[in-house]
């Protein structure tokens, strides 16, 4: 060929027109393309945000993903992460109040997702199979002291433990796990999934002391000499709050903590005849279920509150409106009517109000309105106490409410190197929460062990409430917005409109006269179904939206991460990647102010 | 349902660094259809904004491509077309090798100044794919009003809204009786990109795409809401996605419920004109397309 | 082994097309062209051509599928005349802007108002600024050779430019004459296959055909170097006239053809049927009246063959031209360009123009050698006054 080149003009060049290719035509497809994000004056960029569900949890489950592992059926990396956050996924998967549904961004659709029996079908896949223990950090060669079993005092060991801490926890019963092996009734939490849960947190690494109560013989003190740099109290609120009215000393009258405990620790208690509960929380519910049980004829619990102020859970609520037990809302009690020493019965009078006007709790009666119940036993749920006596001048101080002072971040205590969660401080009181401060003072206890600066990070806001985010676990290395993902924030287009399936119980029937699981989950395929529900609020599900719809090609795989990438160099800015983001994944700045 | 993204060629045949606005349709079914076709593809280039990728040096696409002039995108179709049959016969090109020839072009030149072309074209039944890219009016000119501009729609030639219908070029092109029409939209690549595939794996004849492609510039609606107005069309009943399969016709996708119409309009700011009466007469003019097309009860 | 044959221009002109083995033919059928497209059918329908017949729906896409078909590296041929040729008329450019040797058959009829059906040259002259190569033919047998000849111009590497074969419609495209059609070895060893390189839409060497050169950046450029191409065509043009002559014992002249020219005082000029009147008129004067009489038959008009022109023209007192064509408002069209090549030297011959036999209007041997008498009284003139003349004007004296 004499005029034609075998390339196209480079266009930082001047050719003359022996040069050009012939035809005008552009030979071949040269390497250089035109840098179009020039053009860019809104900038888009792939920044997660923290779904609703792992907001409200009180320990930071890292939800969506062990949704994901559920829905892709890739259940070996849904248990990983579900354990990553969680030493207790059996024990959560059955009496957690699942806080996380009640944030749920298909609550006001079609009804939130079912996480916990997620949680629950993991635990119960992967009961009888033998998991490798998570190590996430090397030996520290540090020792550290737990003080208490129960839910907070062993999740915080197991972090420690997960980090490579050596760890001792130190119980005052002769069974480890607190609450949850001596109060919560083995028809909401069968003691063989305890005992799992508690074996993968020894394999973790983590040793407990039964019969070892701190006080007398072991003091902190001596725990300090012997080595252990960083101790974390969660002695919990074992009691029951108790109340001097006439007649609570006849027999009869039972403590619902205590009741409890027997019932659970195999104590023989028969009840028969009418049996009245006075409280309004969820030992109340859980009292006049386990009486119901134990032979009572009937079950009348007596609240100050309406239905609705109950603190007990509407689910608790329901299950003991079907065995039978009725609520007498409104009535606190005046006194116990006794007989030859025994309840006979208990007179009740009116409540008027529950709470004040600033919301704190102060019952106002009229004294003149009351009603009287025949009854062979009174059992007082009326809330919990802690014991702290043993801290006695340890240096840490107590509260008020008897509980111990903490920094509300960190969990530290007034003495530097303890630190205290669960019960035994003032946060509401329920399983999640406290493994969630367990967790939390176990990453406090992590940079205290290594010298950090722990009012410095606090201040700088950098202080992780999960363990990937502590230890950089996360599978997507793009940053992560503080705020959680709200409906506004999803693009509903992709998402079809899916019903609920909701977990299924013993009848009441099946349950009557013993103390079976009433709960008895869902089927693996409801599960899976379930999980397709997920709306993966604030995180990218790698749905490729982004990446089919950029006009410009400027979102492509990236092959070192196999997470998507925005290559500027081309990206005009047009903002489609994130108006069509179905997770709201993406954020659009102004070029130049981000 | 598979993910479309992991289930299509990761090449990009159409290559970043063209010059479509942002936020232009074009850049994505350009994408996909490249993606879906693959290199082994001879492009036809009608007069549309998306000759400006292929026309302008360099070029962005890496398939041979031929630009003629506003009209022939469907001759040119015939002519490739005849010539590979040829070539083949003569063992100038392998027999058994499978090139796809394709034509893009806009509504303007599809449906106003190209169509006798393109009926031309598919009454031989000659062997490719066309796609229609339905901006709804001539773009690149600055947005006069086509034969296919929608009723009432503002543009620099209709002042005050279009007074005629938009032209039905697929039901025309249907009435052509060749093997494949599809209508389609940006808005719903899994339904696009199977009926390409399908159209793909047919045997040799003249298979026609019309595809709704709103228009940021020339719609006058923000650039990051194309594929929203898009899906707005098809789920208030505007635009309907359908195939002529060899003469049977099927809806793809069937909106859960219809929106109201005023839901698509209202984004848009070339229908900022239009009275209560414009809007209820589209909205009965929907209704009535439904009725004929298909049984289901509107909003 | 060549064959003798009674045959009409068209025929003609569609038996060259099947000895150059074109591949693709689309064609839109018009009178006078029409039988062009119905022998290729034929040739295609009966397998003594291997070609793709394409029946377009307009002369428009006839044009489109030529050139989208010689872009894939089909040898195309077509055919057209008068409406048809200006309707493809902005595709015209695209065949040769993109230096795509395309060949057709232009059989000249006039373009309406008034509509005829009738020979004229105005069709393809108009197409004088599409840059395709325009050779004038003045028999059947001509036009069989040239559009063999055309696709060896058009494809020589140095050329690449589309190239039309004209001839008049009715006078040439539909009398029969005696044709000699080529020998199909001899054909093939003449003209070697398309295997083109600059353009070719060819998956595996993707190239981005016809690309919009905004901003001045090299539209300049690409006009030049079509410019280039149209003067390398002279020289092509001469050479294959040449190799044509050496393989079939034919010539033509190549740009034109000059006859009785030497010691001629005066010329006729003239392109297409004219010719072998006005050939008959010359000799008759030559040799019964021994006037110093010569004629020039313009073959190529594009490329405009100027130095040749000026070198058989420059020495005479005067020229006429006779055309069947007018640019309204100027003159004829050839002589328009001829005046402007000759330009206004001293020593420039007179020139006259005359138009006539439009709308296929009989031009005589009479009326023809009326004009060259002309040319004798008026060559010593000063200046030819008058010099565009509407010949055959009913009711102008």
């Amino acid at each position: 060929m004499t005029q034609s080149k075998a390339l196209g003009p480079d266009p930082l060049k001047l050719y003359t027109y022996s040069d050009l290719p012939i035809g005008a035509t552009a030979i071949g497809i040269p390497p250089e393309k035109r840098k179009t994000g020039l053009w860019r004056y809104m900038r888009p960029a792939f920044l997660e945000r923290i779904p609703p569900c792992q907001e409200g949890c009180p320990l930071g489950n890292w939800i969506d993903r062990f949704n994901a592992g559920v829905t892709d059926k890739e259940l070996d990396q849904a248990w990983w992460a579900l354990r990553l956050e969680n030493p207790f996924p059996g024990v959560c998967g059955r009496v957690c109040y699942h806080p996380c549904q009640e944030s749920c961004n298909r609550k006001d659709m079609e009804g939130a997702l079912s996480i916990q029996a997620m949680e629950r079908h993991l635990a119960d896949h992967f009961f009888h199979k033998k998991s490798k223990p998570l190590r996430l950090g090397k030996n520290q060669g540090k020792k550290t002291a737990v003080v208490g079993s129960g839910p907070a005092g062993l999740s915080c060991a197991y972090f420690l433990a997960l980090m490579g801490y050596d760890v001792t926890v130190f119980e005052a019963q002769a069974d480890p796990g607190g609450m949850l092996s001596q109060v919560i009734p083995r028809y909401r939490l069968p003691k063989e999934v305890l005992v799992r849960d508690l074996e993968n947190i020894r394999e973790a690494g983590v040793e407990i002391r039964v019969n070892s109560p701190i006080g007398k013989d072991l003091t902190l003190g001596r725990l300090q000499e012997n080595g252990y740099q960083a101790i974390f109290i969660s002695a919990g609120a074992p009691l029951s709050r108790k109340l001097s009215m006439e007649g609570v000393t006849l027999d009869g009258v039972y403590w619902g903590v205590e009741f409890l405990r027997e019932v659970n620790t195999g104590k023989p208690t028969a009840l028969n005849g009418d049996v009245v509960v006075v409280g309004g929380g969820n030992v109340a519910i859980d009292v006049a279920l386990t009486a119901l049980r134990l032979g009572a004829g009937s079950v009348r619990i007596a609240s100050l509150e309406s239905r609705a102020e109950m603190p007990a859970h509407s689910w608790e609520q329901d299950d003991a409106l079907e065995e039978g037990v009725s609520f007498h809302n409104g009535w606190g009690p005046k006194r116990i009517l006794g007989e030859d020493g025994n309840v006979v019965g208990i007179e009740l009078k009116r409540c008027i109000s529950v709470f004040d006007k600033e919301g704190r709790f102060a019952p106002v009666y009229d004294e003149a309105v009351t009603e009287t119940f025949k009854a062979e036993a009174v059992i007082m749920a009326i809330g919990q106490a802690t014991d702290l006596s043993f801290l006695e001048g340890s240096g840490i101080q107590i509260e008020p409410g008897e509980t111990i002072q903490v920094d509300p971040v960190t969990l530290q205590t007034t003495v530097a190197e303890i630190f205290a969660g669960g019960d035994s401080i003032d946060q509401p009181r329920s399983v999640s929460e406290a493994i969630g401060s367990g967790k939390r003072a176990a990453i406090a206890m992590d940079h205290f062990l290594r010298g950090d600066d722990l009012a410095e990070i606090v201040q700088k806001g950098a202080l992780a409430r999960t363990m990937r985010e502590h230890l950089d676990l996360d599978v997507n290395p793009a940053p992560r917005c503080r705020k959680a993902a709200t409906l506004e924030d999803l693009n509903l287009a992709y998402c079809s409109s899916l019903p609920p399936h909701q977990p299924r119980k013993l009848s009441p029937v099946d349950r009557a006269g013993n103390f079976k699981e009433i709960n008895i989950g869902m089927a693996p395929e409801e599960i899976t179904e379930e999980a397709k529900r997920c709306l993966s609020c604030g995180v990218c599900r790698m749905c490729g939206n982004c990446y089919l719809f950029c006009p410009d090609g400027a979102v492509q795989l990236d092959s070192s991460t196999d997470r998507y990438a925005i290559d500027y160099d081309y990206c005009k800015g047009c903002g489609i990647c994130q108006n069509e983001c179905p997770a709201g994944a993406i954020v659009v700045e102004v070029e130049g102010v981000g | 349902m598979r993910n479309l993204a992991d289930t299509l060629s990761r090449s990009e045949i159409f290559r970043s660094g063209h010059a479509l606005c942002p936020g232009c349709p074009g850049g994505m079914i350009f994408r996909w259809i490249t993606k879906a076709l693959g290199k082994d593809s001879i492009l036809s280039m009608g007069a549309t904004c998306l000759a400006l990728p292929t026309g302008i040096y360099p070029s962005s696409v890496e398939i041979p491509s031929i630009y003629i002039a506003m009209a022939p995108a469907p001759a040119a179709v015939s002519g490739i077309s005849a010539a590979i049959k040829v070539l083949k016969r003569k063992g100038r090109i392998r027999e058994d090798r499978k090139i796809n020839v394709f034509a893009i072009s806009g509504d303007g030149s599809s449906g106003d100044i190209g169509m006798a072309s393109l009926s031309g074209a598919a009454e031989r039944d000659d062997d490719g794919i066309y796609f229609c890219f339905d901006n709804e009016a001539y773009m690149n000119t600055g947005i006069q009003r086509s034969g296919l501009t929608p009723q009432f729609s503002w543009t620099t030639s209709t002042l005050k809204g279009k007074v005629e219908k938009k032209k039905d070029l697929p039901r025309i092109m249907a009435a052509h009786d060749i093997p494949y029409v599809a209508t389609v939209s940006v808005g719903y690549p899994e339904d696009f990109i199977s009926k390409i595939e399908k159209a793909r794996d047919m045997g040799p004849g003249f298979k026609y795409f019309h595809i709704h492609a709103p228009c940021p510039t020339g719609w006058r609606f923000p650039e990051s809401k194309t594929i929203e107005v898009a899906r707005l069309a098809v789920e208030t009943g505007f635009w309907t996605l359908y195939e002529v399969d060899h003469g049977s016709t099927r809806i793809t996708y069937q909106p859960p419920k219809l929106r109201p119409v005023m839901d698509y309009l209202q984004l848009q700011g070339r229908f900022e004109g239009l009275s209560d009466g414009n809007v209820r007469e589209l909205q009965r003019g929907i209704h009535e397309k439904w009725e004929h097309q298909i049984t289901l009860t509107p909003e | 082994m060549e064959k003798r044959k009674m045959l009409t221009g068209n025929y003609a002109a569609a038996h060259g097309a099947r000895l150059a083995r074109v591949e693709v033919v689309p064609v839109y059928p018009i009178t006078p062209q029409t039988h062009i497209m119905e022998k290729m059918a034929a040739f295609v329908e009966s397998g003594e051509l291997d070609a793709e017949f394409v029946p377009v729906e307009s002369e428009h896409s006839a044009m489109a599928v030529a050139i989208a078909a010689q872009a894939t590296g089909a040898r195309t041929f077509t055919a057209s005349s008068s409406q048809g040729l200006v309707y493809m008329h902005e595709n015209l450019f695209v065949a040769s802007g993109l230096r795509l040797p395309v060949v057709m058959a232009m059989v000249n009829r006039t373009i309406g108002a008034p509509t005829t059906i009738c020979p004229d040259l105005s069709d393809s002259l108009d197409q004088r600024d599409t840059g395709w190569i325009q050779i004038y033919t003045e028999s059947a047998q001509e036009a069989h050779d040239m559009i063999i000849q055309a696709y060896r111009v058009g494809e020589d590497e140095r050329v690449l430019l589309p190239v039309g074969i004209c001839f008049e419609g009715m006078i040439i495209s539909h009398y029969m004459e005696p044709v000699e059609i080529l020998d199909q070895g001899k054909v093939d060893r003449f003209l070697p296959p398309y295997r083109p390189e600059h353009v070719v839409l060819d998956p595996d060497r993707p190239m981005s055909v016809h690309q919009l050169v905004l901003d001045d950046s090299y539209y300049t450029e690409y006009k030049y170097q079509q410019q280039v191409a149209m003067e390398e065509a002279k020289g092509v043009i001469q050479e294959v006239d040449e190799a044509f002559g050496e393989t079939f014992g034919r010539r033509y002249g190549g740009l034109i053809s000059t006859e009785m020219m030497e010691d001629a005082e005066v010329a006729l000029l003239t392109l297409g049927s004219m010719a072998p009147t006005a050939r008959a008129v010359v000799s008759q004067l030559r040799e019964e009246e021994d006037m110093p009489i010569g004629l020039v038959k313009l073959r190529a008009f594009r490329p405009f063959p100027d130095e040749e022109l000026k070198e058989s023209l420059s020495n005479l007192k005067a020229v006429a031209v006779l055309e069947r064509d007018v640019s309204i408002g100027a003159g004829g069209i050839v002589y328009l360009e001829l005046a402007h090549c000759l330009g206004k030297k001293h020593d420039s011959p007179l020139l006259t123009n005359y138009i006539m036999g439009l709308g296929g209007r009989d031009v005589t041997f009479e009326e023809i050698k009326d004009t060259a008498l002309n040319l004798f009284e008026e060559r010593d003139a000063e200046v030819m006054t008058n010099p565009i003349r509407w010949y055959q004007v009913r009711g102008l004296s």
